[in-house]
């Protein structure tokens, strides 16, 4: 469209300026929640076993790991699966109870809801990893950010595998799948550990940043498909 | 996307005046358009709000210009025009149009309603819209130019 009729269109359109703008928005002004303020208003909705759950699962993989220090990051590696579940768990948390429609209907998205609450545990979990990562690589004589891409692996093969599983399997029995799935994860990696203990040589770390960006490339499809599914269904 | 909702208060408030070509009965029908939604208890933010307050406004003028008005409508352009000659051929132009093509001209051109949100609220497809659009501004053009 040309610019002159555009300019024109707009002209001959044109109203009178508004006189009650200012004095509307100012008495009726809609609160609006940031994004912070969002991420800890629902983090208040995620379970208190989700955040201690986690913490005592961080101080067992950092106790555990302490006690075989050649191999202190493959056991790390190993048990992070485990905290990939109890994420993993509280996603699916109003799928499994068949609260989903429920949500839907409140005036805070379920969309968002969820976002936000993932936001907050996977932050946390963030956090845990990042504070594991050094210590580990001191115990283990590796690089940090090696250490990291041994932890973040088997931690995001299983979000993505266990959204997968949740959105397959609904119920209880999705929670069933999920742990089944972490457990899969767990046992491979100290299979890993003790069949092809080269697989953790440092001339293998090329193989560990490809699979790291596999996993994390599976868990991003993931969580956006499970994101679609939490919208409304359209019938026409 | 979160939606700007000062700007579109003028929008919507240009959208009741050019339905009800009232400056002040267009502007308590803007406030009410955006009370209305405030208040909405059953509105859940799936990212139509602009779909959501346009049918609210477009619902309110109806319902207003069902209403006997006792005053006849001033209209009260302000308009400064680069080309009053141009401004002026348009106007007259956009006054031959059927209210509802004018109504859709108003809507994408000026208040750049997306078109995704246009095709909700009329209830027809993208292709019928730009089809419509494009022969509407077709033949304004053809008359500007003839």
């Amino acid at each position: 469209m040309d610019k002159k009729l555009k300019t024109a269109l707009n002209i001959a359109f044109a109203a009178p300026p508004p006189e009650g703008k200012a004095a509307f928005f100012r008495a009726h002004r809609r609160r609006e929640l940031g994004p912070g303020e969002l991420l800890l208003t629902q983090a208040g909705y995620v379970r208190w076993w989700t955040w201690a759950g986690s913490a005592v699962l961080f101080a067992v993989i950092l106790v555990l790991a302490a006690g075989r220090e050649p191999g202190a990051v493959w056991t790390a590696s190993a048990l992070t699966p485990l905290l990939a579940l109890i994420a993993v768990a509280e996603w699916g948390r109003s799928r499994r109870y068949g609260m989903e429609e429920l949500e839907l209907s409140c005036r805070m998205p379920l969309r968002a809801a969820l976002l936000a609450r993932m936001a907050a545990v996977g932050l946390l979990h963030l956090l845990l990893l990042g504070l594991a990562a050094p210590v580990l690589a001191l115990w283990g004589g590796g690089k940090m950010l090696q250490a990291g891409a041994y932890l973040l692996t088997p931690y995001l093969l299983t979000t993505a595998i266990g959204m997968e599983a949740s959105r397959r399997v609904r119920g209880q029995e999705g929670l069933l799948a999920c742990a089944a799935a972490a457990f899969l994860v767990c046992a491979l990696g100290m299979c890993a550990w003790r069949t092809w203990p080269n697989l953790y040589r440092a001339e293998k770390v090329p193989f560990w940043w490809a699979a790291l960006a596999l996993t994390l490339a599976a868990s991003a499809f993931e969580f956006v498909k499970t994101l679609k599914e939490t919208e409304e269904l359209r019938w026409n | 996307m979160a939606l700007d909702i000062e700007e579109q208060y003028e929008r919507i408030y240009r959208y009741c005046y050019f339905r009800l070509r009232d400056r002040h009965w267009a502007e308590d029908v803007t406030q009410e358009t955006f009370l209305r939604w405030l208040s909405s208890d059953t509105y859940r933010d799936t990212g139509q709000t602009l779909q959501y307050l346009y049918t609210i406004a477009r619902n309110l003028c109806i319902d207003e210009g069902r209403k006997p008005h006792s005053e006849p409508l001033p209209e009260d352009m302000p308009a400064e025009p680069d080309d009053p000659l141009l401004s002026l051929a348009l106007r007259s132009e956009l006054d031959g149009l059927p209210p509802e093509d004018r109504e859709l001209v108003l809507l994408r051109v000026v208040n750049e309603v997306p078109v995704g949100v246009l095709c909700r609220l009329y209830g027809v497809s993208r292709f019928a819209l730009y089809r419509r659009l494009r022969g509407i501004l077709k033949r304004l053009r053809q008359r500007l130019e003839g």
